[in-house]
């Protein structure tokens, strides 16, 4: 029999390396709100302003939600050559025209505001009438540090903005921006790099004098694994959840597999001493 | 019949009596281990395809009741279904198969060690390391499992003096 301090000391031993292990999957799992998604070179998304199936499916959704009473979610996904973002705005009534621009600028993190040198514009007219809705686009230009509308209308973006479906009254901005290769020189108009961490904010405007820009900026950078969503700095540690989830249960449907092995085994030799020994 | 035959008789009888019950005891200690095994695994299976995020359509229900909360809008239904059946698979996950690796050890005549505990414990936990609300809910439930152990061991033992 076992004494009930060694009981103690063994349930005392349980405890702290159980509270111990809390830190464990801390470390490894908990990062930063970062989000990985993979090309999707298969099934691009329509420029069309509705949330198509591409968006939904699990393997590309990389989506942030920013704070506030909005209910702004931006998603984005990318092909070879090009960036798609979906910002999809809750339905508010009281205005009938709402613009949503996507201000790309150099900072790498959510508190430095740094230098925007893009805007990528879509403009929603009668934003609540379901079905009648039109949608235009406009790409600015950056010149002596100031952003500009130009005359003609860039080839490398596109967008549509359109009322959700049915009982869907979300709208739906729609943006595709052309990649560019890291080794590319700038041209007039910005374009995204590869490999270039770029921050995101969004500018909602109802009346089309006053704009109000989210407070908050997304960090968005695409590496050779997919699109990373977060505030998270170059070279940081970067796990993948459902790779570790996969690791974590292979091993222990193994470990439980081999014991299972042992029992059988075990049995297998006891029936076989029962049939000698009759 | 001498008496001291019949004396040796009832003592070979008893000793038989007790050979055999012991060893009816053993098996029934082995099935025990058998079955808790088999029931263990059916949680390790519901744990597996949920913890794992195998079936895409639950997964795509989870993450969009996700988004509502972040949205600051209330957990739906599904979400909370959702941490009940992983965290309880992996709670009975780990109860029964404490209980069959427990009767098996004794079977082989052994104790359960704190090293078996561990072992146990550590592959029960990171089963759930990925979600905080999870893993807590499953650490209580593991910790309530211990202690319910611990005192029924306790009792038992008193039982048996």
């Amino acid at each position: 029999m076992s004494s009930p301090k060694r009981g103690t000391i063994t349930l005392l031993l349980i405890l702290s390396i159980t509270i111990l292990s809390l830190y464990i999957p801390k470390s490894l799992a908990w990062t930063p709100s970062e989000i990985t998604s993979n090309p999707n070179n298969g099934d691009p998304p329509v420029i069309d302003g509705i949330m198509d199936e591409s968006w939904n499916s699990i393997a590309n959704r990389s989506f942030h939600t920013f704070q506030g009473g909005r209910g702004i979610t931006l998603y984005v996904q990318h092909t070879e050559d090009s960036i798609y973002f979906l910002v999809q705005v809750k339905f508010e009534s009281s205005y009938n025209t709402e613009t949503i621009s996507l201000y790309l600028s150099n900072s790498t993190n959510e508190t430095e505001t740094g230098q925007i040198f893009d805007r990528k514009q879509i403009t929603l007219y009668n934003s609540t009438m379901q079905g009648n809705e039109s949608s235009t686009y406009s790409d600015y230009y950056l010149g002596n540090e100031e952003l500009y509308l130009p005359d003609s209308v860039d080839e490398g973006f596109e967008g549509a903005a359109k009322i959700g479906n049915g009982t869907d009254t979300n709208r739906y901005y729609e943006f595709k921006i052309g990649l560019q290769p890291s080794n590319e020189s700038i041209f007039e108009d910005s374009t995204i790099k590869i490999f270039e961490k770029i921050s995101i904010k969004i500018g909602i405007n109802n009346t089309l004098i006053d704009e109000t820009i989210s407070d908050e900026a997304i960090s968005i950078q695409i590496g050779p694994k997919g699109i990373s969503i977060g505030d998270t700095t170059p070279g940081e540690y970067d796990f993948n959840t459902e790779l570790y989830m996969m690791i974590v249960l292979i091993s222990v449907t193994t470990l439980f597999g081999v014991y299972g092995i042992i029992l059988l085994s075990i049995k297998i030799k006891n029936q076989s001493i029962n049939t000698m020994e009759d | 019949m001498p008496k001291i035959k019949k004396d040796k008789k009832s003592k070979e009888e008893k000793l038989k009596n007790l050979e055999i019950s012991k060893a009816e005891a053993k098996r029934s200690m082995f099935s025990s281990s058998i079955i808790t095994y088999l029931i263990a695994a059916i949680f390790l299976v519901i744990s597996f395809i949920f913890n794992g995020n195998i079936i895409n359509v639950w997964v795509e229900k989870i993450t969009n009741a996700q988004s509502v909360i972040d949205e600051g809008g209330a957990p739906s239904f599904i979400y909370v279904m959702d941490i009940i059946i992983k965290s309880f698979s992996v709670i009975l996950f780990f109860f029964f198969t404490y209980i069959s690796i427990g009767n098996f050890q004794e079977y082989r005549g052994y104790i359960m060690t704190w090293k078996e505990m561990l072992i146990l414990l550590i592959i029960t936990l990171l089963q759930v390391s990925t979600n905080f609300t999870i893993f807590l809910i499953t650490f209580v439930g593991i910790i309530l499992c211990i202690t319910y152990f611990y005192f029924i061991q306790g009792k038992i033992e008193k039982i048996e003096y």
